[in-house]
């Protein structure tokens, strides 16, 4: 269910149904689970916030509104998790992470899916899998990638390399899209699921469980990962072309000793990690 | 890069794209269909949906499917170009070597 609250239903309401406060926009249709909160309802909705509650600032203005109305909760109160689509004032911040257990986008530099897809895709089941924003460091050379859950993913540029027809990541025209299913980097786009599966070993061992058993084999995860790698058959010195091979197609035991630890190396992982693959 | 080919207004309006992407998890080429939340990946080399998150052909709006079918060379000339190392038009064997 998905409301807009005046203040007179917010006093009187002493439940609210939706996990999700979207606090200074103008949108009407919502998804269920969320409540479109009016400036004067805040602070009343404040009050009975649980803690688990989620509040989406779309505006500056909207996020002080958010900061007076936690000053009226009893002392020491938290509200949750908030999320600012734009910057919050910066001596505002310091206020603003004592009063949320997290806050989001709280500088500048941000990019974020467009509000009508951002608000389906944190209420969505799969929240954890998409992107819904982030930020790009130039000088650290990494991209912050916010997921659906406001969790946040490192990745470092290095991560992105030129494709196949010699299009360049630029990192400075990052934006998504596709319901945080895709990350544009200009003209170049990656998809969500490469990097999670790159970069977050539990989405992977989740990915890889789906798979058919026959998948499942030392023999598999090698070859998907000599592919991802980019690597041929005949990329591992001192390791016959062959042996690959079968070792690909489990016509052999899984390998072990010095053939193991070349195979590891020139992937560029552990020998124990081959597997999660 | 931009999507390699350009769906008919109305479907696009239904939130219907295609895309090869740039940075992908490398595995077998394939092709990423979107409508609006939901995401399919279909092989290049098969045209089987790809597990996961799996698929149906039924699950799909039969314009689109017709589209895709008409434009599929385009489809693969796009992944060629994209990621030469694991092309379409030569699939590795499991027995090439």
């Amino acid at each position: 269910m998905s409301r807009t609250l005046t203040r007179t239903q917010a006093a009187k309401s002493s439940q609210h149904s939706g996990r999700y406060v979207l606090v200074g926009s103008t949108m009407r249709k919502v998804p269920a689970g969320f409540v479109v909160c009016k400036l004067p309802a805040l602070a009343a909705l404040v009050r009975e916030a649980p803690r688990n509650r989620v509040f989406i600032s779309s505006r500056r203005s909207s996020t002080d509104e958010l900061l007076k109305a936690g000053l009226t909760l009893p002392r020491g109160g938290r509200m949750g998790e908030l999320l600012t689509l734009e910057p919050p004032r910066p001596e505002s911040v310091p206020s603003l992470c004592g009063l949320f257990e997290r806050v989001v986008g709280a500088t500048t530099g941000y990019s974020w899916l467009p509000i009508e897809e951002l608000v389906n895709v944190v209420s969505g089941k799969d929240a954890p899998d998409r992107f819904i924003g982030g930020a790009a460091d130039h000088e650290g050379e990494t991209l912050a990638l916010v997921r659906g859950n406001l969790s946040t993913l490192v990745v470092p540029f290095s991560a992105f390399g030129k494709s196949g027809d010699g299009t360049e990541p630029d990192f400075g025209g990052l934006s998504f899209a596709d319901y945080g299913l895709t990350i544009g980097l200009g003209e170049y786009e990656a998809s969500a699921d490469g990097i999670l599966y790159d970069f977050d070993a539990a989405y992977r061992q989740r990915l890889n469980k789906e798979r058919r058993q026959g998948e499942r084999s030392f023999g598999a995860s090698l070859r998907r990962l000599r592919l991802q790698r980019g690597l041929r058959r005949a990329d591992f010195p001192g390791v016959n072309p062959k042996t690959i091979a079968r070792i690909e197609r489990s016509e052999v035991e899984r390998p072990h000793g010095k053939t193991l630890q070349t195979i590891a190396q020139r992937l560029g992982v552990g020998a124990d990690q081959i597997e999660s693959y | 890069m931009p999507d390699p080919i350009q769906l008919p207004k109305k479907l696009r309006a239904q939130g219907w794209k295609v895309k090869v992407y740039s940075r992908e998890r490398v595995e077998p080429p394939h092709l990423t269909l979107i409508c609006r939340e939901k995401a399919w990946r279909i092989g290049l080399r098969d045209s089987e949906f790809m597990v996961p998150p799996g698929g149906r052909w039924r699950d799909i709006d039969p314009r689109v499917r017709a589209i895709l079918e008409e434009h599929w060379q385009t489809l693969c000339d796009a992944w060629d170009e994209q990621h030469p190392t694991n092309p379409v038009s030569s699939e590795e064997d499991e027995n090439d070597v």
